[in-house]
């Protein structure tokens, strides 16, 4: 390219634009910002406020755990107008990792549950024992996801020792009269090994630090669970093999946000870029761009979206690099409500 | 208050990418920002958009989404730079967005402009733009992106790199692919006598 032909680029690209006169859009601008004037509206009143900002700071605290997902304030929908009494619910919150299906398999996403207080205290083994429950038996709030475990698995954790000797003890127990060592038929390689890695990562994305997680079967050691070899220490694969590569950490499934919301969570995107749409049925109602902090591998991200009231399906996707010709390129969804 | 406040003029229709920054300063509330904005950047930024969707009413239609979407945001851009770097980023972003929408929607090619055939000499020049927007029509995205960010907005690479979200060595690939591709597109035009 000479700078003759640079130039005649330039030329070229000015001219054919040249004739483009455009209507005037500013009364229209006009009409859809009325009203806006890209402040937050003050009605939510002091408490609302003081939980925008609590959702604000623990969202920040990005990749200190498991996979990078924003932490949340447990028991309170954030973004959500009106706090839930939950007077039921322990000062902590469960990250349970769930199935779902993808362009490369099955694959793991993940939700943060309420925890149930038991007592005055609740200890990390409460919490990582009924985050491994939710897991294996739990229902998922997004109906995309789903446990892969035969129904009556149960899960429960033991922590024992303590410093560097401290170790979790994962219990599986097979359904009644079955046994999990080995796979259920119409269950696939694929799906068994990602239900191992679901234990692993459930059992591990507490705050317990590096805590050794050993899993047992039906009150003993097995060197197979769902015909999947589990290793001692149970180990994590890593992320980029096992994980959802978009994930979606709010608004969260059914959550209603106000007009103007953000949308975060990590994802692995090509050249970081996140592709979004806000849908009613078929029809893509908003749609947008942004970019992921990295590219590649999964990275945070979020974004603004303003909609009018209603109900809406949020997707959020990577670029179908391959132009259709590789696997449907990774995504997920959520439904949300905004309120009037 | 905001009247007082300096409108950056308008030069050429190109300022987008050359804004004198150091003179200039945005009014506080969103509305008059969004104005000032609009005065001086809507016509160019439509300009892109038609290079980049070719077809002038969903050009049109991404420039006022990128305004609207400025206005929620004002409270964080608030300085010129800020602001026209997002407005660049919302086109390019919403316009490959419209083309992916319309490439699911339908998948019959864009109406083709009315024909502006008149006298002789207009017909040339109308033929002669609409095979430039053809011959992007047919590039992948990013390189479409960034030959017009490059030579209708001349931004540098860094800018480029900065609103697509790709490093300085795709900007420099995507350039160099996008030209080469163009160049026997429109060898034929730069040998016209007109």
């Amino acid at each position: 390219m000479t700078a003759r032909d640079e130039a005649r680029l330039r030329d070229l690209l000015h001219d054919s634009v040249s004739d483009v006169e455009p209507r005037s859009g500013l009364e229209e601008i006009r009409t859809r910002t009325r009203g806006r004037d890209g402040r937050r509206p003050w009605v939510l009143g002091a408490g609302a406020a003081a939980l925008a900002t609590a959702a604000t700071v623990t969202a920040i605290a990005l990749t200190a755990d498991g996979p990078g997902l924003p932490a949340r304030s447990p028991g309170v929908a954030a973004g959500s107008a009106v706090p839930s009494p939950a007077p039921a619910y322990a000062a902590e919150s469960l990250a349970v990792y769930y199935v779902g299906q993808t362009g490369q398999g099955p694959r793991l996403y993940r939700e943060l549950h309420a925890a149930v207080a038991s007592g005055d205290a609740t200890t990390p083994q409460d919490v990582v024992s009924q985050a491994l429950a939710e897991a294996v038996a739990g229902s998922p709030q997004d109906p995309d996801y789903r446990t892969p475990w035969p129904v009556g698995t149960q899960a429960r954790a033991t922590l024992s020792g303590s410093g560097a000797g401290a170790q979790l003890d994962v219990d599986l127990t097979s359904p009644v009269g079955t046994s999990l060592r080995e796979r259920p038929a119409g269950m696939s390689s694929e799906l068994a090994a990602i239900a191992v890695q679901q234990l692993a990562y459930t059992a591990q994305s507490k705050a317990l630090g590096g805590v050794p997680v050993s899993l047992r079967l039906d009150g003993a050691e097995s060197d197979t669970v769902l015909g999947s070899s589990v290793s001692r220490p149970l180990g994590r694969a890593s992320r980029e093999d096992v994980l959802g590569l978009v994930q979606i950490a709010t608004p969260t499934q059914g959550e209603s946000v106000a007009s103007g919301f953000t949308v975060r969570g990590v994802g692995a995107f090509f050249e970081a870029n996140v592709v979004w749409e806000l849908r009613q049925g078929s029809e893509v109602v908003r749609s947008g761009f942004t970019t992921a902090a990295t590219c590649c591998r999964l990275a945070p991200y979020s974004f603004e979206v303003t909609a009018p009231p209603g109900d809406y399906t949020l997707v959020v996707r990577d670029e179908d690099a391959s132009g259709g010709a590789g696997p449907p390129p990774f995504l997920d969804t959520k439904d949300v409500t905004v309120e009037r | 208050m905001s009247n007082d406040q300096q409108v950056p003029a308008t030069r050429g229709g190109v300022e987008v990418g050359e804004l004198p920054t150091h003179a200039q300063t945005l009014p506080w509330d969103a509305d008059s920002a969004v104005e000032q904005l609009f005065a001086s950047h809507y016509r160019p930024l439509v300009r892109l958009a038609v290079l980049l969707v070719r077809d002038q009413g969903t050009a049109e239609e991404v420039v006022a989404d990128s305004f609207v979407a400025l206005h929620g945001r004002w409270r964080r851009l608030r300085e010129p730079d800020k602001a026209l770097a997002y407005l660049r980023q919302s086109v390019v972003n919403r316009a490959r967005s419209a083309l992916r929408h319309r490439a699911v929607v339908s998948r019959h090619p864009p109406e083709p402009p009315p024909d502006r055939a008149g006298a002789d000499e207009d017909a040339v020049a109308a033929e002669r733009r609409t095979q430039v927007l053809d011959a992007l029509r047919r590039l992948p995205d990013r390189q479409r992106e960034v030959l017009a960010l490059r030579y209708y907005l001349d931004l540098s690479e860094a800018q480029i790199a900065e609103t697509l979200g790709i490093s300085r060595g795709s900007v420099k690939t995507h350039a160099s692919r996008g030209a080469a591709a163009l160049r026997p597109l429109l060898a034929p035009i730069q040998e016209d006598p007109t």
